[in-house]
């Protein structure tokens, strides 16, 4: 999932203070506050400062194009089409504030016309939630080599993206950068050996082709 | 084929002895100066770090050429991975080498989370492997990395750290097997107080086929003993070094005896040598290395 957090309140009232008329636009995909709560959330503090709302609603996810080139949605998750079954009034919005990734904002983007797009999340990196906190899986690297560190990601998890093995920097266990996680080179250690593939940590990975992540990133 | 001293002193098999400086904060040569006066006739060779933690310093390369050419200690020119990327990297190895730099030690290094300027990007396009494997590209194959020719290619031993004190302790020695099978030529450790852990390194690395220079740091005093066996990942200080330093009437004097006893039971297990790092005592690392008979 894409994991995000609401902008300050005041960062968000600051954003919608030039516009009349505000539309809300949540997001249904990646499990967060980007749901119907979320939305209500962001109505009363936009409506507290006597900004009107006149539309709000969750679509399906906010990314789900089949194809932007031709406009085309991915039927289930129409943007367009649930933000029309949410409100006729959207049309009448001079802002649509997007509690979605940083995806999702502009995927709205694609279609609000000459309507500004507003972002009410911080968007900061694909992961999963761990307790009460929220860690990175992923980094996108364009090279996945996932089947030789026992599935757990070097270089998304060690703050150094160190490819084959710990740095010197392991405390009782713990990464020097941040205490609070282990070193990831021993979780990938102890996995491996637990599933009988600890050879995998002698191959010497070679470094990582920067120039396919070049921004911005595009495949066919 | 030999280029430095220091290889040469290895691999005559004689006990052999590297010392450290660090860069000054501040456009200032002669600290430089003063910390390498203190090792001249003490050491075979002198490490100059790095940027430390991440630390603002100057440039490691400056020193390293002051050193060598006004102090005439051949130095050991510490490279990380922190702030440069595989380009920066090679351009500063043929620049030292056109100084005369004969020794390179490979390190990953610190994160600049960890420095005085936490907010700036880090680099990390490598990592100490892969940087020990460029190196040796670069000194047996004559190219850079992406296989160009290099009109002179830099002579230089490659050196790599090493982490006795990592638990587990194998995650650590699977990396250094990597280092050496990148082409390794000797290895610099992290500091070692505690004797089972110094046995232990011996067992496990004795067919390793590079020598080994143990790491070794005066305790100041015993607030620095408590950091660094609190702080300090992977450092063990054993009571009885903690009791001495307690209960000593002269701190220099009991820190001088301390080191000078770990310099000599290094040599004893049967280690190829040992690395000085001072930490601010370089005017005692003459007296360190003669109390411990080895002058």
């Amino acid at each position: 999932m894409i994991v995000r957090k609401f902008k300050d309140s005041t960062d968000i009232c600051k954003m919608v203070k030039p516009y009349k008329k505000v539309a809300i636009i949540g997001c249904g995909g990646c499990y967060g506050e980007g749901g119907k709560p979320g939305v209500l959330k962001i109505e009363k503090l936009i409506k507290e400062t006597g900004i009107e709302v006149v539309a709000s609603g969750v679509t399906g996810r906010q990314c789900a194009w089949k194809d932007r080139a031709s406009k085309k949605q991915l039927k289930d998750d129409d943007a367009i089409i649930t933000l029309a079954r949410t409100s006729e009034r959207i049309k009448e919005a001079d802002v649509l504030v997007s509690l979605a990734c940083g995806v999702g904002v502009q995927s709205l983007t694609y279609f609000a016309g000459k309507k500004a797009v507003i972002p009410g999340f911080d968007t900061f990196f694909m992961g999963l939630p761990e307790g009460e906190v929220f860690k990175e899986q992923c980094i996108g690297c364009g090279n996945c080599i996932l089947h030789l560190t026992g599935g757990i990601c070097p270089i998304a998890k060690c703050p150094k993206s160190i490819m084959n093995g710990p740095c010197g920097g392991v405390l009782d266990n713990s990464c020097e950068v941040y205490p609070e996680n282990n070193c990831i080179w021993i979780d990938i250690y102890n996995r491996l050996k637990d599933i009988g593939e600890l050879e995998n940590m002698k191959i010497i990975n070679n470094p990582k082709d920067f120039s396919i992540r070049v921004h911005p990133r595009s495949i066919r | 084929m030999i280029f430095s001293k220091l290889m040469r002193s290895l691999k005559e098999n004689k006990f052999t002895i590297s010392g450290e400086i660090d860069p000054p904060k501040g456009a200032d040569r002669t600290t430089i100066i003063e910390q390498a006066e203190y090792l001249k006739g003490h050491v075979i060779a002198s490490n100059v770090t790095d940027n430390p933690l991440g630390i603002v310093i100057m440039n490691t390369l400056v020193p390293c050429f002051i050193m060598q050419n006004e102090v005439e200690i051949e130095a050991v020119y510490q490279v990380t991975c922190r702030d440069r990327n595989r380009i920066a990297i090679q351009s500063d190895i043929l620049g030292a080498a056109a100084l005369g730099l004969k020794n390179v030690l490979a390190l990953t290094g610190d994160h600049p989370r960890m420095g005085d300027h936490p907010e700036s990007k880090a680099v990390f396009d490598l990592d100490s492997v892969q940087l020990t494997k460029l190196l040796r590209i670069m000194i047996d194959e004559g190219t850079d990395m992406a296989g160009n020719k290099l009109k002179v290619a830099p002579k230089m031993h490659v050196g790599v750290g090493l982490s006795p004190g990592m638990r587990p302790l194998e995650t650590e020695l699977i990396k250094f097997e990597k280092k050496i099978r990148a082409g390794a030529e000797f290895s610099q450790t992290q500091v070692i107080y505690d004797s089972n852990i110094l046995g232990e390194l011996r067992d496990e690395t004795k067919d390793c086929g590079i020598p080994i220079l143990v790491g070794i740091a005066p305790l100041k005093s015993l607030g620095m003993a408590k950091f660094m066996a609190k702080h300090v990942p992977g450092v063990v200080i054993p009571d009885d070094i903690m009791q001495r330093l307690e209960k000593s009437t002269n701190l220099k004097e009991t820190t001088i005896d301390i080191t000078s006893e770990l310099l000599r039971n290094i040599k004893e297990v049967g280690f190829s040598g040992a690395h000085i790092m001072p930490v601010g005592m370089d005017y005692a690392v003459g007296e360190i290395i003669s109390r411990a008979g080895l002058k």
